[in-house]
């Protein structure tokens, strides 16, 4: 661990969305009040500069809704989110404003995040317009030089989105992104709807991007074996909530808590010689409206006891060089799923 | 005994040939899977084993689709109604927009087994219950009068399959079943597809791009590209040695093929639109074996055991 | 191009193809020649129309369709097919300012109050049911009958009345298309507000107004020339269609032409109108052919 500052500085950050009822202040009828889904329910985590972290997690469980609460796209109703030093609030524009000229977002669908009316180098060609990046008559060769950047020829800049295919328009979000220079980035999903063979060629570009540039990289997605390759630290989120949290080898070699020795037990191996893991976890996981009480992985845990449907939610602790959120020790794990 | 012999199928869109030269062969119980990316083909091609083409739009030019000894292609409308959920069922990939979302999840199999079989209402409503809870759905007999947006993600995907199984079809075409569930999920249901191939000896052919998902569940698999089948076999022989170059290609740009932070040995370029295939073997301008002779089609040959490889180098197979 | 751009489309708009004349949208090509049409002619009336539309001709009255008078003359013996061609100038004019205007107003309230959303959306919501609780033409004429009658009353009325439409069709695109990614996007970048909404939202939502709006000239012509024939709107001796069906009236049965070609004029408009609204439609990807 360096002992640079961190970068990013996330701390019991909370995002709640209302999900149906009225709130009446005053009034308390049951059945009735505003119902709250906590979709980032007091997450904490640092990134240092030119790392690479990567967020895991099933559907429901808060990583998209994280990632766009770091740039201030969402409302929090708690925490703070602090880069280089500066305190981030969505409500305080001139923070915003700091944070968005040196942090950028990649997304998940590659021609959604494009506007369909404009040229793709027009797109590019207005960040730095708007970030002044480049003087009036320096912007098309800075277009240029981005698209080259990204692997792609200078000629396609008067495309559409529409003209291309997913990597293309992928490679231009990613250029687009780079435009402000930013020291942060974002990925949510970014490769998650391209084929296996595109999503090659995007990551080895994001990885030579990121190591020639020093980025910051925060690398959500559903995919371990791509966050596996990817990214140095990883977290693994559910529903809200960060259960694990370190070194990607050490995570992915020794798991330690039940949902990821779960979630790595249930990712298929490309060995026909392996048979399909037993089945690790019960059931699906509950509707985030209604949320167990205590640790809220414990109706599914193959480990569960008394403690774990107690009030008490787990909260991380270290042991060894990875933090978990479980009230037990469990000894890790080994590859072949076996408690040793 | 052969349960499905498909011979030199060819589809088209107007006057472009999108699929061609599609050899398939599965045999009872057994589960097949088509591997590709997205424009090989392998979406239109199950389709047309059910007829189940878009009408003015798609078309089959050529070839046969020999379920239990019968050829499915030149048979009519209504004798094709006759074979489809009977015998061939059909999951698809997205549970939400495949369930009518207006009827209740037990009448939805009822009205199968109704239908084709003419049950009494009892009758179904019993086989109904039965099906639930051989896809593990807790509490069938209270789950039966749900709606399908009562269900959770892979629950709707379970009774997707009840659904498809409901005449008991001894073929169960499962197109991208798994792609859109969370992983935990998708273990799940591939165990259950297993479980049932076990328990019905039901045959299953599973499209995916997944090549995990292939070596965990599939007996054999058929690789496409482009719209034809560019290599077919045991899948040891295909995972372990791959004969034909994309086969080696896919499996080598995984990202746990690479040591961690290394850069991924990738194919350049990108797949093909239809319309504007390549000359000759349709992989060959991303191919890292090409030659002169690429420009002519490589005809799909044996090589060895029961293999099939279309490359004109594919004469030793090279291990991974 | 994909399997079904491939094989989309009749026969006509294949057989444009495979002459390199692209996929042919014969709504679009028909319907413009139409209009062009009528506005060539309204816009070179003085050098097509044989006479002098306003001018008494009192010895060639009530003539039918014949040579000197092709779409014959009407009770002061004014030659119809000069007044039709003038006319054309006027409800042509109608047709487009009569849009126009609404159009502006409307879209600019509805991006606003669909982006802002809040007490603004709010109340633009309720001044728009109050619009819209009364009969549009009885809207307009009573609007009309407290300013003087007259072509430019017709076009504030039209516009007070007018602007609720194309509103309420911008503000619900404008509402599904703020959450769209590639708005996050801009946000994510750093884009002002009124950047994102003038130079990204609304430019993907104006396909639907435009096509709304050929539409729309149908309805706004049908009622100017209602209007007019009510007597509130184009006084005579202007020559306009719909002023032209009201003096007609009186002749249906002996002089069948005074009203019938205006009529048919109005018709054909109308219809270059929506066959233009078809194709831009067809053009914008709104629509199957």
């Amino acid at each position: 661990m360096t002992a640079a500052a961190p970068l990013l500085q996330v701390r019991d950050l909370e995002v709640r969305f209302r999900a149906g009822g009225i709130d009446l202040p005053g009034l308390n009828v049951p059945g009735f009040g505003a119902r709250y889904v906590n979709a980032v329910n007091r997450v904490s985590l640092s990134v240092a500069p030119g790392e690479t972290i990567g967020i895991v997690g099933e559907s429901g469980c808060g990583k998209s809704t994280l990632g766009r609460a770091i740039l201030g796209l969402v409302e929090t109703q708690g925490g703070e989110v602090r880069f280089a030093g500066d305190p981030v609030a969505p409500r305080d524009r001139t923070s915003i404003a700091r944070l968005r000229a040196r942090a950028a977002m990649i997304f998940q669908d590659p021609y959604a995040s494009l506007n369909p009316k404009l040229d793709i180098g027009e797109a590019i060609a207005e960040v730095l317009r708007v970030h002044g990046k480049a003087a009036p008559d320096a912007i098309a060769a800075r277009v240029a030089e981005l698209l080259r950047l990204v692997g792609l020829s200078p000629e396609l800049a008067r495309r559409k989105p529409h003209q291309l295919s997913g990597g293309q328009c992928q490679r231009v979000g990613i250029a687009r992104a780079l435009a402000i220079e930013p020291s942060l980035i974002i990925a949510d999903e970014c490769v998650a709807a391209l084929d296996v063979s595109i999503q090659a060629q995007i990551l080895n570009l994001l990885m030579e991007l990121q190591r020639r540039m020093s980025l910051s990289l925060v690398f959500i997605s559903h995919d371990l074996g791509v966050v596996r390759h990817l990214c140095r630290r990883v977290a693994v989120m559910y529903l809200g909530r960060i259960v694990e949290i370190g070194l990607t080898e050490d995570v992915f070699a020794a798991p330690r808590h039940p949902y990821t020795r779960a979630l790595l037990a249930a990712v298929p191996d490309i060995d026909p010689d392996r048979a399909l893991a037993p089945a690790q976890l019960r059931g699906e996981p509950p509707s985030p409206l209604d949320l167990p009480a205590g640790c809220p992985f414990h109706p599914r845990c193959p480990h569960a006891q008394e403690i774990c449907a107690r009030g008490v939610v787990p909260e991380l602790r270290r042991t060894g060089d990875i933090r978990v959120a479980c009230h037990f020790d469990l000894p890790p794990m080994t590859q072949q799923g076996e408690d040793p | 005994m052969s349960l499905l012999a498909v011979r030199d199928l060819a589809i088209a869109a107007g006057r472009h040939l999108l699929v061609e030269d599609i050899d398939l062969d599965l045999s009872e119980g057994e589960v097949l899977g088509l591997v590709g990316e997205s424009g090989s083909g392998k979406t239109i091609t199950c389709r047309a084993l059910m007829r189940l083409l878009p009408e003015g739009q798609l078309r089959i030019t050529r070839g046969s689709v020999a379920l239990n000894g019968r050829d499915l292609v030149p048979l009519s409308e209504a004798a094709m109604r006759k074979v489809r959920g009977v015998e061939v069922g059909m999951i698809f990939q997205n549970p939400n927009s495949h369930l009518d979302p207006v009827m209740r999840i037990g009448d939805q199999i009822a009205e199968s087994v109704r239908y084709h079989e003419g049950a009494s209402r009892a009758d179904a409503r019993k086989r109904a219950i039965d099906l639930l809870r051989q896809v593990g759905i807790p509490d069938p007999a209270g789950r039966i009068s749900a709606f399908p947006h009562e269900f959770s993600g892979g629950m709707r995907q379970r009774a997707m399959i009840a659904v498809a199984l409901a005449c008991r079809p001894r073929l169960l075409i499962a197109d991208e079943p798994t792609t859109a569930l969370d992983v935990t999920v998708q273990a799940q249901v591939l165990r259950l597809l297993l479980d049932l191939r076990d328990r019905l000896g039901l045959a299953i052919i599973l499209v995916t791009h997944n090549l995990g998902v292939v070596a965990q569940t599939c007996d054999s698999l058929a690789v496409m590209y482009a719209g034809r089948v560019m290599e077919r076999g045991p899948k040891r022989d295909l995972l372990r040695a791959p004969a034909h170059p994309y086969t080696e290609a896919l499996l080598k740009c995984q990202p746990g093929s690479a040591a961690p932070a290394a850069q991924l040995p990738a194919i350049p370029g990108q797949p093909p639109l239809a319309g504007v295939f390549p000359e000759g073997c349709r992989f060959h301008p991303r191919c890292p074996r090409a030659a002169g002779i690429c420009r002519e089609r490589p005809a799909l040959l044996p090589a060895g055991g029961k293999r099939l490889v279309a490359c004109h180098f594919a004469a030793p197979p090279r291990a991974a | 191009m994909s399997a079904e751009a491939l094989s989309r489309g009749n026969w006509l708009g294949r057989g444009f193809a495979t002459l390199g004349l692209g996929h042919a949208n014969l709504n679009l090509v028909l319907g413009g020649a139409i209009i062009l049409g009528w506005a060539l002619i309204a816009v070179f009336a003085p050098w097509i129309a044989p006479y002098d539309p306003i001018a008494h001709n009192l010895p060639e009255k009530l003539l039918g369709p014949g040579l000197s008078h092709p779409l014959g003359t009407d009770n002061f013996g004014r030659d119809i097919l000069s007044r039709v061609i003038y006319g054309a100038r006027i409800d042509l004019q109608m047709g487009i300012l009569g849009v126009l205007f609404p159009f502006l107003i409307g879209t600019t309230l509805g991006a606003v109050a669909g982006y802002a959303g809040g007490w603004v959306d709010i109340l633009l919501m309720r001044i728009l049911d109050v619009v819209l609780a009364f009969p549009f033409l009885v809207l307009m004429l009573a609007i009309i009958a407290i300013l003087q009658p007259g072509l430019t009353s017709f076009y504030i009325a039209l516009a007070l009345v007018g602007w609720v439409s194309y509103a309420r069709l911008v503000r619900a695109q404008v509402l599904v298309l703020k959450t769209s990614d590639f708005v996050l996007a801009a946000r994510s970048l750093g884009f002002g507000r009124l950047r994102i909404l003038f130079r990204h939202i609304l430019p993907n939502c104006i396909a639907g107004s435009i096509v709304f709006s050929m539409s729309d000239v149908v309805l706004v012509v049908l009622a100017g020339s209602s209007i007019s024939y009510l007597g509130l709107g184009v006084q005579p001796p202007t020559a306009e269609w719909g002023v032209m069906i009201a003096e007609g009236q009186n002749f249906i049965t002996t002089a069948w032409w005074i009203t019938t070609f205006p009529g048919l004029a109005i018709v054909l408009m109308a219809f270059g109108f929506s066959l233009l609204a078809d194709g831009l439609a067809e053009r914008f990807g709104l629509r199957q052919p």
